[in-house]
């Protein structure tokens, strides 16, 4: 089984942690990535274009240098990213962020779980609905 | 509104779907038309307010293309925001980044047995009706 390539779009080194740890503890094999300055997004993408892109990408919106909902913008104005799934994954309970976010195309929008126990229940939730990798490749 | 729309023309994934939300906490109820047009009526005879918290649709329909009842759906300026969950038993790559373009919320492979598609109903509502 191939497996699934998750980037987690985040400015909180912390988040990152609990987010892959949550990962780790899924059945699939999920490998994650974060880009390591998050203006530099769209360009690591590039990067990595047609070879090793994301099934999924979870995207924090509150972020000192650029917000996660600009980056949406930015990805799905690019024909080469547009199917890409994003899904919202934040701190913000706000039903105002929501809708723009959806408005802007996101996936999914989910505020960040307070317990380490739901933060599992999430990530699962999330492999199992966005990574179907031997269902992509055939 | 509380309910799942689906829409399927195989009898045994309608009697999996509702099997497997309406053993969900909260015992949520799905509403399942065996023909896409029939979902596009129903939705278009809807007023707001009662719009289901998700929709479902099957790759495979007999009467309309899953894509352009996407699509449909996905233009509609009271529906676009409901989200939209497509299934299928086979896709190529490239029919699920054509879902994923339209507007598809997710796209996921369909279950086997009653146990994967209760494992799927208990996901989707953990992602589309902020369930954690």
């Amino acid at each position: 089984m191939t497996d699934c390539l998750i980037w987690v779009v985040d400015d909180d080194a912390d988040d990152i942690y609990l987010i892959e740890q949550g990962f780790r503890e899924c059945s699939f094999k999920i490998r994650t990535f974060s880009p390591p300055d998050v203006t530099e997004l769209i360009p690591a993408l590039e990067k990595t274009y047609s070879k090793d892109l994301p099934q999924v990408i979870l995207l924090d919106i509150n972020m000192p240098k650029v917000s996660g909902k600009e980056l949406l913008g930015w990805i799905r104005a690019d024909l080469r990213f547009r199917h890409i799934p994003v899904v919202m994954f934040t701190t913000s309970t706000s039903r105002n962020d929501k809708i723009e976010c959806m408005q802007l195309g996101a996936n999914c929008f989910l505020t960040k779980p307070n317990s380490y126990q739901s933060m599992v229940k999430v990530c699962s939730s999330l492999a199992t609905v966005f990574c179907t990798p031997e269902f992509s490749q055939s | 509104m509380h309910y799942v729309l689906a829409v399927s023309d195989d009898e045994e994934d309608i009697a999996f779907l509702d099997q497997a939300f309406r053993t969900q906490p909260g015992n949520i109820p799905v509403t399942c038309m065996n023909k896409g047009l029939k979902l596009w009526d129903f939705i278009c005879n809807l007023s707001a307010h009662k719009f289901p918290f998700l929709i479902i649709i099957d790759h495979y329909l007999s009467d309309i293309d899953s894509l352009a009842l996407l699509t449909r759906l996905k233009a509609d300026h009271q529906c676009s925001l409901v989200p939209v969950a497509m299934m299928s038993g086979f896709a190529s790559e490239q029919m699920i980044h054509e879902y994923y373009r339209a507007g598809a919320n997710c796209f996921y492979k369909k279950p086997l047995d009653i146990s994967d598609w209760t494992h799927m109903a208990d996901c989707l509502l953990t992602l589309f009706h902020n369930r954690s």
